[in-house]
């Protein structure tokens, strides 16, 4: 029995054991009755439940239209994103997929679409890839990474090349759900840029490390932020690091002078660089100091605000050096290495600017005697060991705060800075003429000089340097003039003649070069014609500041100091050349220095100087003095006699009033004889003169000599020479010397006068027989000047 | 510990089972359990009767939605036992409540006062309808600790859900909660429940609530679902009929821990329910419905597991306390029986048990051993003394 009956039936027991049916039956209807209920509410609970997953399905059904919707837009809005970018996007899931590749990656990677298609592996893009020759400019590591699917492993960036040239940069990332996303970028550009960066870095680097001259970049506060080699071996250092680490300040360690630092940063400042900035400065490491030459510049940046400094170096010493000697070779005597004049004017301003009046300093001028000797016999080379012994000599007499230099030529100068009295000075130049007269051993041999010394004092005689320069010379000039081989101090009241003396011999030298010379020319006219027979060529020197110089006065210094040969010369020339040229003289008359006469060239140069003019040597005189003979040299016979052959003239000159007039006419058989003036114009008017100047004539005649009479100024004169026979003349009454511009206006013809006696009618004779012949007359000038 | 039951109807009065002789006093009981409907316990000086038999006993009841005996489930009478112990000591700690939200309170003062390092089990008894009994059982839980079990029952009042009575060691009443401590080493405690009740139907989203009043499931009024699925007939019997849907609750971040909660009462104007727990919103909800035969396979399984736990020898006898839900006895309707006798069968042999259909059961979670309110489960508390 069913265990609720049997319950039931208890329920429905009455107390006497009986069941109450009716209850019983109560019992068991209200039981069917509840499952009954029970079976409705299943029933029940059933429908309504599969009524609302009915509905709960169709919600969800349009929730999952409308989420799909959604997703459509998202999708569609990726799309267009991801299609729209300028980079290539490749997405890989975790099963190594390539679900998501836009069209700007397959554009870059070149990707055929159907490989696309069907959602290919990764790992198949990749062979395919590979195959194609996709990696080609790539490594080998690089190749053998991409097919062993180390690609996993690949960094997060990098860049690669592709066949055709474009540079992609690639760049990966991990995403949480375990795929990867990979971008690709064009980076050509980029990469070109910076590859060419990276040249031009390489290049400049070449020219940074290989450079000689040292390049550096230090900030604004000085501290040094690079160097190249060149400049880190200036300062004495093996590497760059070694010197940045070394190197604090720039201003304290490196200028010698630390103010040079400031220099230097003002100058870039003001000017934004720096050229060629010469300073000294330790070498860093040793300390050892040196010259160097920098230029340096102020970089900027964009908005123009200095960010440092960059500059380079050069070791200027050698330039340094050189300019050193320059200084020195400048102030200083080549030769004998002590100070020049140059040096010594310098020194001798300085010592005047800081003396007093107290203490005078002395101005010596010392001139060698007969160095010029030594020079022609024992040759140049002695000459200069000559002076070089002779300043060391002097060297060794002064005191340290004296200056011994060498002027020139054999010229030195002394200055005594502190002499103390004149006596001192003799004392000093006694010492000095002693020095120089000891002999000189020079090769072996003995030279033997001497010296003229000149002195002029500060206050006294000069106060600047070039004053006392020049009266200390003048002083040696009267020194030398009164015979040299001793000192004389400058005296004010030396003549001027003297000191006119002077100038002309200083001048002298440069006058022929200078064109200063002119001649002038005097006719010989014949008395008996009127026709002018020669012209006597005289030399004048026409000085552009002092104006003419008399030959009286600058003749006799021209044969002492030997000008006279190279003046000799070109009068010479010169008078050849006007006699064929614009003077046009049938005859030209020079007159021969002593000197001239005693040079070897002589012969040499008449012949040059008639072969350049053309001259015929007929129409050639020389006119010669008796102080000439008066060596009775036989060399000076030899060349007159040379001359002579040539068809030159000689003339005798003066004569009548040396000592032995006559005997030189023994000696030579001269052409002319010039009888001088002081028998034509007498100063004691008698008849002496002119007793003289017949016998004379006679004589001249005899031996077949013409005669000249010199300094006729007046008809009575003329008178009387033509009575004495006398037919050709020379003097102011005929014309004075004139330079060749002016011989136009000379150009008279004096009226012939009738010879008295035979003499006349000879000469006339003469006349009427040959035309106006040129006949060789000479213009004269004597050593005992005509003053025009 | 001797256990000595007793039953009292209105023919009979009262009368001890047959197995004890009414001569053989026990020894001294410190502590007796009885179980009445209200009209009973209004009408009987049920209590008096009982402080009368056993003087210096603690005295605790309920009123009920009807009583377990041994043999069966009755409306009427009264059924009882009288406890005495060898060496556990008793203390008897009550409270007036005023309104639901003193819950977790009260519960936590009635803990403290019981609170003792030697506390071994707390059995407690709670007005029905005034009451929230998962706050209560929370506050009693916090104060005595996890280690204590803590189990019991809200009183009922049969399925007019007007009045629940309580008596604390004193004439029932109402807004009463009463909770006994056993202290000692011999005593021991063994739990078992189980409800049997199987969800269907789409799951919802309580999308309204307010600590145990549902508002909206789903958006719509929560009463609108139910009396759909109960039909007019049995719409009529709310909040009574509400009892055959329990709902299953579960919080979306535990997905794993049910919870089973009751209808107590409804709101028509409102349109809100009333549970004997807490529904938090945003929990997701299902309609659960019971079969008899899982139900029943349910309470043996309860009752197996309150006797699997004792492991000593017993010293004396064995009680096992059976709380049940009126919802089961609802559904059940006459098969409410065979509950009982599956009990039985899944106790030990030898097991003494009464109890009685409550509005709420409070028993130990089975997985995690926190005191916690079920409904519409049979719960069964098993007491025995170790022997010394």
């Amino acid at each position: 029995m069913h265990r609720l009956i049997a319950k039931q039936i208890e329920r429905a027991r009455r107390g006497d054991g009986g069941i109450d049916i009716d209850q019983l039956i109560d019992l068991v209807s209200a039981a069917y009755a509840e499952v009954d209920r029970d079976q409705a509410r299943s029933n029940r609970s059933i429908l309504l439940m599969a009524e609302e997953l009915e509905d709960l399905n169709a919600s969800l059904e349009q929730q999952v239209i409308e989420r799909t919707e959604e997703l459509n837009d998202l999708k569609r809005r990726f799309e267009d994103a991801v299609e729209n970018l300028d980079q290539g996007i490749m997405m890989i899931d975790r099963r190594n997929k390539v679900p998501v590749v836009n069209q700007r990656c397959i554009e870059l990677l070149d990707i055929p679409g159907d490989i696309l298609r069907g959602m290919p592996s990764f790992e198949a893009l990749m062979v395919f890839q590979h195959a194609r020759g996709e990696f080609a400019p790539m490594d080998d590591a690089f190749r053998r990474d991409v097919l062993e699917r180390a690609h996993e492993h690949t960094p997060g960036i990098f860049v690669r090349q592709r066949p055709n040239g474009v540079f992609l940069e690639v760049r990966t990332r991990r995403l949480s759900s375990g795929g990867t996303i990979r971008t690709y970028t064009d980076v050509t550009e980029r990469e070109q840029r910076t590859r060419a960066l990276a040249a031009a870095e390489q290049e400049y680097r070449g020219l940074f490390e290989n450079s000689v001259v040292g390049i550096y970049r230090s900030s604004l506060d000085g501290r040094q932020l690079r160097a190249n080699p060149s400049l880190v071996r200036l300062n004495g250092y093996e590497t760059e690091a070694e010197m940045l680490a070394a190197v604090q300040d720039i201003a304290l360690e490196w200028y010698v002078d630390p103010g040079r630092r400031d220099e230097f940063r003002d100058a870039l400042e003001r000017d934004g660089k720096v050229t060629d900035f010469v300073s000294e400065i330790y070498r860093h490491k040793t300390r050892e100091k040196i010259w160097i030459s920098e230029s340096a510049w102020v970089v900027r940046d964009n908005k123009g605000r200095p960010v440092c400094y960059e500059g380079t170096v050069i070791d200027a010493s050698d330039r340094i050096e050189a300019d050193r000697k320059i200084m020195h070779m400048a102030r200083h005597d080549a030769l004998t290495e002590i100070p020049n004049r140059m040096f010594f004017l310098e020194s001798l301003r300085k010592r005047l600017r800081r003396g007093r009046l107290s203490s005078p300093l002395a101005v010596l001028c010392i001139d060698l005697d007969r160095f010029k000797e030594v020079n022609d016999t024992l040759g140049h080379d002695a000459g200069d060991t000559l002076l070089r012994s002779a300043s060391r000599r002097l060297g060794g007499l002064v005191g340290n705060q004296d200056i011994v230099a060498r002027l020139g030529g054999d010229e030195f100068a002394i200055l005594l800075t502190d002499p103390q009295s004149d006596a001192n000075i003799r004392a000093m130049a006694d010492l000095i003429l002693d020095a120089l007269s000891r002999p000189f051993s020079i090769g072996g041999q003995r030279a033997v000089i001497g010296a003229s010394i000149g002195v002029a004092i500060s206050g006294r005689h000069g106060d600047n340097p070039t004053e006392l320069l020049k009266n200390a010379d003048i002083a040696l000039y009267k020194a030398k003039n009164e015979g040299r081989q001793r000192c004389c101090f400058f005296d004010p009241n030396l003549t001027s003649k003297l000191q006119r003396r002077r100038m002309i011999e200083l001048n002298l030298h440069s006058a022929l070069a200078a064109g200063e010379f002119e001649l002038h020319y005097q006719p010989i006219i014949d008395i008996t014609t009127g026709a002018t027979i020669s012209h006597e060529a005289l030399l004048r020197w026409r000085h552009p500041l002092i104006g003419l110089i008399s030959p009286a006065e600058f003749v006799p210094i021209a044969e002492e100091t030997g000008l006279m040969i190279p003046i000799g010369e070109w009068i010479l020339r010169q008078a050849c050349a006007d006699a064929t040229g614009a003077l046009g003289s049938p005859s030209i008359a020079v007159n021969l220095s002593p000197v001239q006469l005693r040079s070897p060239n002589l012969l040499t140069t008449v012949m040059s100087a008639l072969a350049s003019s053309s001259l015929p040597p007929e129409r050639l005189e020389l006119e010669i003095t008796e102080t000439v003979l008066l060596s009775d040299n036989k060399v000076t016979y030899g060349t007159l006699r040379d001359l002579k052959a040539l068809g030159i003239r000689i003339a005798l000159d003066d004569f009548g009033t040396g000592y032995s007039s006559l005997s030189y006419l023994q000696r030579f058989n001269f052409d002319k004889i010039k009888i001088d003036r002081s028998f034509v114009s007498p100063s004691q008017p008698g008849t002496t003169g002119l007793a003289v100047v017949k016998a004379v004539i006679l004589m001249a005649g005899d031996l077949g000599m013409d005669v000249v009479a010199e300094g006729v100024e007046t008809e009575d004169q003329v008178a009387t020479l033509v009575e004495a026979g006398c037919r050709l003349m020379q003097g102011y009454l005929f014309g004075r010397p004139v330079p060749v511009s002016q011989q136009a206006r000379q150009n008279h013809k004096r009226p012939v006068t009738h010879l008295s006696g035979t003499a006349g009618e000879k000469a006339h004779e003469k006349d009427a027989q040959e035309p106006v012949a040129p006949r060789a007359t000479t213009f004269k000038q004597t050593a005992r000047a005509r003053t025009i | 510990m001797k256990c000595t039951y007793l039953n009292w109807d209105a023919a009979q009065g009262w009368n001890s089972p047959p197995n004890l002789t009414a001569d053989a006093r026990p020894p001294m009981s410190q502590l007796v359990l009885y179980f009445a409907a209200r009209e009973t316990l209004a009408a009987n000086p049920v209590h008096a009767d009982l402080v009368a038999r056993f003087p210096g006993a603690r005295i605790v009841g309920c009123s009920t939605g009807g009583q377990i005996g041994r043999n069966d489930v009755t409306d009427a009478g009264v059924q009882a036992v009288a406890m005495s112990f060898a060496s556990t000591r008793i203390k008897v700690a009550s409270g007036n409540v005023i309104a639901c939200s003193d819950s977790f309170v009260c519960g936590a003062k009635l803990g403290l006062e019981l609170a003792s390092p030697d506390l071994a089990g707390v059995f407690v008894l709670s007005d029905g309808l005034m009451v929230n009994g998962s706050r209560l059982a929370a506050g009693l839980s916090s104060a005595v600790g996890r280690s204590v079990a803590v189990s019991g029952g809200l009183a009922g009042d049969g399925a007019r859900f007007g009045e629940t009575w309580v008596a604390a060691d004193a004439i029932p009443a109402k807004g009463v909660i009463v909770a006994v401590g056993f202290y000692g080493e011999d005593i021991r405690f063994g739990h078992g429940s189980a409800g049997g009740w199987n969800v269907f139907g789409p799951r919802r989203m309580i999308t309204q609530s307010i600590d145990n009043v549902l508002f909206e499931l789903d958006g719509q009024p929560a009463l609108d679902l139910y009396e759909r699925y109960l039909g007019s007939e049995e719409a009529a019997l709310l909040p009574g009929s509400a009892l055959l849907f329990p709902l299953s609750i579960r919080d979306p971040d535990a997905p794993d821990r049910d919870v089973v909660r009751t209808v107590l009462a409804v709101d028509q104007q409102a349109r809100t329910m009333t549970f004997a727990g807490d529904v938090p919103q945003g929990w997701s909800a299902q309609l659960m419905r019971g079969q008899f035969d899982q139900l029943s396979e349910a309470s043996m399984k309860a009752a197996r597991q309150a006797s699997a736990t004792h492991t000593d020898v017993a010293n004396g006898d064995c009680l096992a306390i059976l709380v049940s839900c009126i919802g089961r006895r609802l559904l059940l309707g006459q098969r409410i029986a065979d509950e009982v006798d599956a009990a039985v069968q899944g106790l030990a042999s030898g097991t003494g048990l009464l109890g009685f259909y409550s509005y709420g059961e409070i028993a130990p979670h089975a997985v995690s051993g926190v005191p916690q309110l079920h409904n519409q489960t049979m719960t069964v508390t098993t007491i025995r003394e170790r022997a010394a």
